[in-house]
């Protein structure tokens, strides 16, 4: 167990970058099951294609433009707007079907649709962990070294919960949003389109994943596996938090977040362990999580 | 003219059949009643024609355009608007925004749309709860929410599912008048009831159903004198 301020401080900022990963990745999937009441087991598979098609891009802007950390900005944004239309493709093309459907063919389909963009993944970019390098100096704190990259992670998940919640309860199609959570019959009845909803909702959580694994790319590699490991830790976000609840898939990231970075030190094998131990409590003391409630119709 | 041409339609939920062969018309500017006991089939009249449940058989046609097999939201678009008895009121919005979510552009342009103004003149009560949260309103208030919501996307024919509904009789008083007041303003009213007293209060004419038919259709002033239908498919 690290005892001075600056290692500690060093576990805190990386325990809120790791929380600000899995909120961006936990509130796509919270969302999607909140309205369409489907568990998509491939969001951390297509967090992954994210994360790759953001590599691939920053390597071709490096090339093209010569070296750059802020090159970075624009893979960034094209990826997430790239990804929001292949959610849409998906959802119109494939999820829409499932919806009538039984949840072990739910399950079916979004692992077939792991194996599917796995393999594309393992053609395409092969085996290998890919990451990008940013020229960024580390600088002192206290006794320690922090990336300054590990503030950019935190302000930019930051920015992202704020922009959701801004949507969620601003703007006329935000405020739909969380209707159809209630009852979709009943938003389709008052006369409004709801598989533009659906697609939108379906986009939009894929973008942001994307995003994420975009942002992250500098500080974490990324290879395959590693959507396995992410998914299962944004089940337990989302089951903390209370599914359908943006605020408690945000609070419940970072008990995870933290919690995770402080375990490697203590108890490296143990820390996925840890976090499965909250959920148990969690569970027991309140079954709805954190801020989710029954009231569903 | 025929509004709304309901023509022999079978419905079933999974395989049980629970309607056989419902035939009703609405003429514009109407209100006309479905009156029967508990589960005999008028919510799942009403949801048919919204297209939230689904006929396996039969015909319906609202201003000659045929509504089977259309989603809900394009039912809504074609000016029918669906108040059901659930409420179903978004409770984490507020009542403003409930209202809001209803709003659609009015088919025609010669009458003036709907507003969160008009609709807290139609039901004064509702004013005070602006900010409030939809999750936090009596049955009495979720009921006018409810109908308020629906009138915000400008309907022409309104299905009302039982609106008065375990309300005090006081605010039953005032529904009635609001019904009342929709009907002069020229809307064409389909509702479902239990009650025959609060029905022919508003009601030009009635469906009786029981089991899934029509048992008898007339004006209220003929089923008035009809004693065995009323004693045998209705509470009295
Ligand atoms: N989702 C459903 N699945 C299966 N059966 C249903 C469903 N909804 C209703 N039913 C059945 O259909 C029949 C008709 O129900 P419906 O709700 O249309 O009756 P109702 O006339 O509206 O009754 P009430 O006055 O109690 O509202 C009932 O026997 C009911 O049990
Ligand atoms: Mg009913």
């Amino acid at each position: 167990m690290p005892t001075d301020i600056g290692s500690i401080l060093i576990q805190l900022f990386s325990g809120l970058s790791r929380a600000m990963m899995l909120f961006l990745v936990s509130s796509g999937l919270s969302l999607i099951f909140g309205v369409m009441n489907i568990l998509n087991f491939a969001h951390a598979t297509l967090w992954l294609l994210g994360g790759y098609l953001t590599y691939t891009l920053f390597q071709l802007f490096s090339n093209t433009f010569g070296d750059h950390a802020l090159l970075i900005v624009p893979a960034i944004v094209i990826v997430t707007g790239i990804m929001f239309v292949l959610g849409w493709v998906l959802e119109r093309v494939l999820i829409r079907r499932m919806y009538a459907r039984e949840v072990p063919e739910q399950l079916l389909l979004t692992f077939a649709l792991i194996l599917i963009f796995g393999d594309l993944i393992k053609l395409i970019w092969g085996v290998q962990n890919r990451r990008i390098f940013l020229p960024i100096e580390p600088i002192a704190v206290f006794d320690s070294y922090v990336n300054p990259y590990f503030f950019v992670i935190i302000a930019a998940g930051f920015g992202v919960a704020g922009g959701l919640w801004w949507f969620l309860h601003r703007t006329r199609y935000g405020k739909i949003v969380r209707a159809a959570v209630y009852s979709r019959d009943m938003v389709s009845a008052l006369g409004i389109r709801i598989p533009t909803i659906y697609a939108g909702v379906f986009a939009l959580g894929i973008a942001i994943a994307a995003f994420s694994a975009g942002v992250f790319l500098p500080i974490m590699p990324i290879g395959l596996g590693l959507d396995m490991d992410l998914i299962i830790q944004c089940f337990a976000v989302v089951v903390i938090g209370g599914f359908g609840s943006i605020l408690g898939t945000f609070v419940a990231s970072i008990i995870v977040g933290i919690v995770y970075a402080f375990s490697i030190f203590i108890w490296p094998g143990g820390a996925l362990a840890i976090i499965f131990l909250i959920l148990v409590a969690v569970l027991i003391w309140r079954p709805w999580g954190l801020f989710g409630t029954e009231m569903r119709y | 003219m025929d509004e709304l041409v309901v023509d022999n339609i079978h419905t079933f939920y999974g395989t049980s059949h629970i309607l056989f062969g419902i035939s009703l018309k609405v003429n514009r500017g109407e209100c006309v009643c479905l009156l029967g006991r508990n589960g005999v089939g008028k919510t799942t009249t009403l949801k048919t024609i919204m297209g939230l449940a689904h006929a396996g058989q039969g015909a319906i046609t609202y201003n000659e355009k045929n509504l089977i097999g259309l989603p809900p939201y394009e039912i809504a678009r074609m000016g029918i608007g669906y108040v059901p008895d659930e409420r179903l009121i978004f409770p984490d919005l507020t009542v403003r925004e409930n209202l809001e979510i209803g709003e659609k552009a009015p088919l025609t342009r010669d009458v003036a749309p709907w507003t969160v103004d008009r609709v807290y003149q139609l039901f004064p009560s509702l004013k005070p709860l602006d900010g409030r949260p939809g999750g936090y309103l009596s049955g009495g208030e979720q009921q006018m929410l409810t109908c308020g919501r629906t009138l915000m996307g400008n309907p022409s024919l309104l299905l009302l599912d039982e609106p008065v509904e375990g309300l005090a009789p006081v605010v039953v008083q005032e529904v009635t008048q609001q019904i009342r007041h929709l009907k002069k303003m020229g809307l064409t009213i389909l509702f479902a009831e239990q009650n025959i007293k609060f029905a022919t209060e508003i009601s030009d004419r009635a469906y009786v159903i029981e089991g899934g038919r029509v048992r008898y259709e007339g004006t209220m002033e003929a089923l008035e004198q009809q004693s065995e239908i009323k004693e045998k498919y209705l509470m009295i």
